[in-house]
């Protein structure tokens, strides 16, 4: 307990291993928001909330899960209180995001089709599909059943593989394992 | 007698039309999922090549200068 900031050269040791954290974080908070600036707030609040709790984190744990455990609660109390807000104020308004501050084009269709999903399913979406967590640590961070993060996974799935319009095999072109079951020859990856 | 065989020639043949329905059946539903296979597999693989785009963008100084702070302040 609280051993991770004992001494001046483990606090030392412990911002180096939040440095670390800082490009996954980054990535997980842009994703879940759409908007850089409110990505690197959040980013933000979660380093800060994390230092001043460092003793509730327990040493030999996934330091990672936990930060994406913070962020993730800061992001969906955000969210609400946003969206409790913006009814208040105008019913039609939506919490559209605008990602069109990012330059790349596939990346603007990846978070402007993120920002479709319902909040929670981005997050399980993000967590098992790009993250690469299991179900059961998902769950964890969510703190919720593994059924749940399960379905979440597969109805977000689903409505990203419509929105992309992936069941169509044009939108990425034929790769190995498509090409063998589709019957083309491997190519160039396509992008529209 | 006759009957008995006649009545055993259309069991049999209800059971082959039932053996080639079911799989046929086996066969849709494995295209199917075989086709939810690969679609999910392009998802996946879209959804790692633009996540890693974002890990991949250099960390602002701005955190770097926070996290100095942070380690500066007595616990």
């Amino acid at each position: 307990m609280g051993a991770i900031v004992a001494s001046r050269a483990d606090r030392g040791a412990t911002r180096d291993r939040l440095v670390a954290m800082i490009p996954s974080l980054r990535a997980f908070a842009l994703s879940l928001c759409g908007d850089p600036c409110r990505a690197d707030d959040l980013v933000q609040e979660t380093l800060v909330k994390a230092w001043d709790h460092l003793e509730s984190f327990e040493e030999g744990t996934n330091l990672k899960a936990w930060l994406i455990t913070i962020l993730r609660n800061t992001f969906l109390s955000d969210y609400r209180k946003r969206r409790r807000e913006v009814e208040d104020r105008n019913g039609d308004q939506d919490l559209a995001i605008h990602p069109e501050q990012y330059g790349k084009m596939d990346l603007h269709d990846f978070l402007a089709t993120l920002a479709k999903l319902p909040p929670e399913q981005r997050v399980a979406i993000i967590l098992v599909g790009a993250e690469q967590f299991s179900y059961e640590e998902v769950a964890k961070i969510c703190g919720c059943s593994i059924g749940t993060i399960k379905s979440r996974v597969n109805r977000g799935r689903r409505r990203l593989a419509d929105l992309l319009d992936i069941g169509s095999a044009e939108e990425f072109g034929p790769d190995m394992t498509s090409a063998a079951i589709i019957g083309h020859p491997t190519g160039s990856c396509r992008r529209d | 007698m006759n009957h008995n065989i006649n009545n055993n020639r259309a069991r049999r043949r209800d059971h082959l039309d039932r053996d080639h329905k079911y799989s046929w059946q086996r066969q849709e539903s494995a295209a199917r999922s075989q086709l939810d296979m690969e679609i999910q597999a392009r998802l996946g693989r879209r959804l790692r090549i633009s996540y890693q785009e974002l890990v991949d963008e250099p960390i602002p100084d701005k955190f770097i200068k926070l996290l100095n702070e942070l380690k500066k302040w007595e616990r």
